[in-house]
């Protein structure tokens, strides 16, 4: 019973002349709602220890929130996610100049990014569940951009609890790719308080610091000795108002990408990149991906104006975001690893979330 | 603890026998720092501020600050007195904050009387400073009694009518400043009302009973128990408490003191009693602080980091003729009297 997993589809509403399809993957103790929309994570309901499903994933309970600029809550993230300064890059000896939505940069793809826009829908399957599979077209010079990118991205859901994000984008020319999900979690469930309590840890030995813009300077810097180093579990609480570190002060908190431990003879393998963990509820998640870096984000910027989900407000630090990716401004920045995407070789890139409780191998 | 940088100001510690000490400082009459012991006589500054003077001038959200001479908000700054109007700095969205751009926070008091355990700051605020009419002579008096309470006593006289409002603006954190957040703080507090505010923060004139929403705290309750309860616009408005409770029992005959509130956070176990004789408390609960200000012992302060009891009269009240009068004539004194007491349960 448990490891049969089902799918239901229904109809969401509308948006830009297109129907919003809603797509709930449960398999028999944890459930997942994803909107056609954005291809966004609406819920994911995880049990706690005592086997009760809250909803761990920030966001709203209708659509109409969604089609309005919102802190990106489960949304997938393109052509460029994070931060590109300045808001243009070179590739083979042309300059091309993106949209620049924050003052000296652009922000996660530009004006429109990819969560702001209505994604096909079709069933397939995964290791013989079944799975959602949305697709987007980019098209060429899309905020700038260059080639028509051809984005789709697979969510499915194991008997064994993991949520697996398989994205494949593939363009007629030369291109810059990053993709990224920008959910929003709180293992206690949305709406219900600070992740301060939440404990943290990342296999990540370095991290990219960045300027007061929250562009990356191109450094890759040890987390050894600094607030950084998660490598060891910590309190999230603890780690978010140190300030010894003028890195944390300018982002009002983590906000920062981790560059992800990885044998250099497996440059694009799935590997670990941490586990967080609520106390409270017993409820945990790990996180790995096939990414070389993953953007921890305490969602600093939350202010107690958004009504979420259980329609309470969500106020500063109430979820985390991992959101796995290419290192922020990678084309800026030589030294870090490419993110060009050549229509001889697609982009592909998986991350996958598994829901357990406790920290079972090293708990007492 | 870190020792605090003065320069640009006078600093002033308040002593007991008990181990409680306060630093107050010429700026701004502010309270700097509360040292007081928890449960098991551990010490800890329970009021938010900086280690340095000079982060006082440049980025201070009133931490610990006497605001006036018209605390809280005039809606648009604007109010008639005596069929003149007047016009003070709109210097918070369209509104009044705390009695303009240079208000009494940002001024030097000067000092006189200090004898260990108490004293006295003076400040003049000339006929039309920040357009308020009136030559306002203000004091305010700090005691550190041996029972462990703070005792702030305000006066003012002025040499034509005017409108006087005083508060001090202390963030507290009863787990230690830079601890985390308040929300874990079970507060009581002695009002069976509130004051409705607009979306500027502006008291719509409406006294609202407490029973049935959010700002019921008639009995002790957590406060981040309903501060997420989008459902009540109020909340939304203020991106948590920051609003006016009506104290029970207050009336403009009597100068006795009453408790407003009582706050006692689990961690520690310190309590803060907060008596006032004013008829209203300001209950915030930090939602403006967002991680920008590092804090005097080297921590950042995030929204919800420390929560204020800013005992005074109601916002907006030369525009309310409804709400208590806030008015200062010629030959009458204001006085007010706050007490914060601290004990460990």
């Amino acid at each position: 019973m448990a490891n049969l997993v089902t799918m239901q589809r229904s109809n969401y509403g509308e948006a830009d002349g297109q129907t919003v399809e809603r797509f709930v993957l449960d398999n028999g103790a944890m459930s997942v709602a994803i909107l056609s929309w954005g291809a966004i994570i609406q819920e994911i309901w995880a049990p706690d220890r005592a086997g009760t499903r809250a909803n761990v994933n920030l966001g709203f309970a209708t659509l109409e929130p969604y089609l309005q600029k919102h802190p990106h809550f489960g949304a997938v993230l393109g052509r460029f996610a994070n931060r590109l300064g300045p808001s243009s890059f070179e590739l083979d000896g042309t300059t091309y100049a993106v949209t620049e939505n924050k003052p000296g940069f652009s922000a996660h793809g530009g004006a429109k990014p990819f969560d702001m826009y209505p994604w096909t829908a079709k069933e397939t399957s995964v290791d013989g569940h079944p799975a959602v599979e949305l697709g987007f077209v980019s098209p060429d010079g899309d905020e700038g951009y260059p080639g028509t990118l051809t984005v789709s991205l697979t969510y499915s859901l194991s008997p064994s609890h993991e949520l697996k994000l398989d994205y494949v984008a593939s363009t007629d020319k030369p291109t810059v790719v990053n993709l990224t999900n920008h959910a929003y979690f709180n293992l206690a469930s949305e709406g219900s308080g600070s992740i301060d309590d939440h404990h943290l840890q990342l296999d990540c030995s370095y991290y990219t610091p960045t300027d007061a813009s929250q562009v990356t300077t191109g450094e890759i810097t040890p987390v050894e000795g600094t607030v950084f180093d998660f490598r060891s579990e910590r309190r999230i609480g603890d780690a978010l108002r140190d300030a010894r570190d003028p890195q944390l002060k300018l982002a009002r908190g983590l906000d920062h990408n981790f560059v992800i431990d990885r044998p250099h003879d497996l440059p694009r393998s799935i590997v670990p990149v941490g586990r967080l963990l609520d106390p409270g509820s017993g409820r945990a998640m790990r996180v790995a991906t096939s990414e070389p870096g993953v953007q921890v984000y305490a969602s600093n910027s939350l202010d107690g104006s958004i009504a979420g989900h259980s329609g309470r407000l969500y106020r500063q630090g109430d979820a985390i975001c991992f959101e796995t990716q290419a290192f922020p401004n990678a084309p800026n920045r030589p030294n870090f690893p490419s993110t060009v995407v050549r229509p001889d070789a697609p982009y592909r890139s998986t991350t996958i979330y598994t829901f357990e409780t406790e920290w079972s191998d090293d708990r007492v | 603890m870190t020792v605090f940088d003065p320069t640009g100001t006078d600093a002033h510690t308040l002593g007991n026998s008990r181990g409680m000490a306060v630093t107050i400082l010429g700026y701004g009459a502010i309270i700097q720092s509360i040292v007081v012991p928890d449960r098991d006589g551990l010490l800890a500054n329970v009021v938010l501020g900086f280690d340095r003077f000079s982060e006082y001038v440049e980025k201070s959200p009133y931490f610990g600050a006497v605001v006036g001479r018209y605390a809280n908000r005039i809606a648009g700054g604007a109010f008639r007195l005596g069929g003149v109007d007047y016009q003070v700095p709109v210097n918070n969205g369209p509104n009044s904050l705390h009695g303009g751009i240079e208000g009494f926070d940002r001024q030097h008091w000067t000092t006189s009387g200090s004898d260990g355990s108490s004293i006295t700051l003076r400040h003049s605020s000339a006929d039309g400073d920040q357009g308020y009419p009136g030559n306002l002579a203000v004091s305010i008096t700090y005691t550190l009694t041996e029972a462990n309470q703070l005792q702030l006593e305000y006066t003012a006289t002025t040499d034509a009518a005017t409108v006087v409002n005083l508060s001090n603006h202390a963030y507290f954190n009863l787990g230690g400043e830079g601890s985390g957040s308040i929300l874990d703080h079970v507060t009581q507090l002695n009002a069976g009302y509130f004051l409705p505010v607009d979306a500027s923060l502006i008291p719509t004139g409406e006294v609202a009973p407490v029973a049935g929403t959010p700002f019921d705290f008639t009995n002790p309750k957590v406060i981040g128990r309903n501060i997420r309860d989008g459902r009540d616009i109020q909340i939304g408005y203020g991106r948590g408490y920051d609003h006016t409770f009506v104290l029970d029992g207050w009336s403009a005959d009597s100068s006795d003191l009453a408790v407003a509130a009582v706050i006692t956070d689990p961690g520690s176990g310190r309590r803060l009693t907060v008596s006032t004789d004013q008829p209203g408390v300001q209950f915030y609960t930090g939602n403006f602080l967002d991680g920008t200000c590092t804090g005097s012992s080297g921590r950042v302060y995030r929204q919800g980091d420390g929560l204020c009891l800013e005992t005074q009269h109601f916002p907006n009240s030369p525009n309310q003729p409804r709400f208590p009068t806030t008015e200062l004539e010629p030959g009458d004194m204001f006085r007010s009297k706050t007490i914060f007491g601290f004990s460990a349960e």
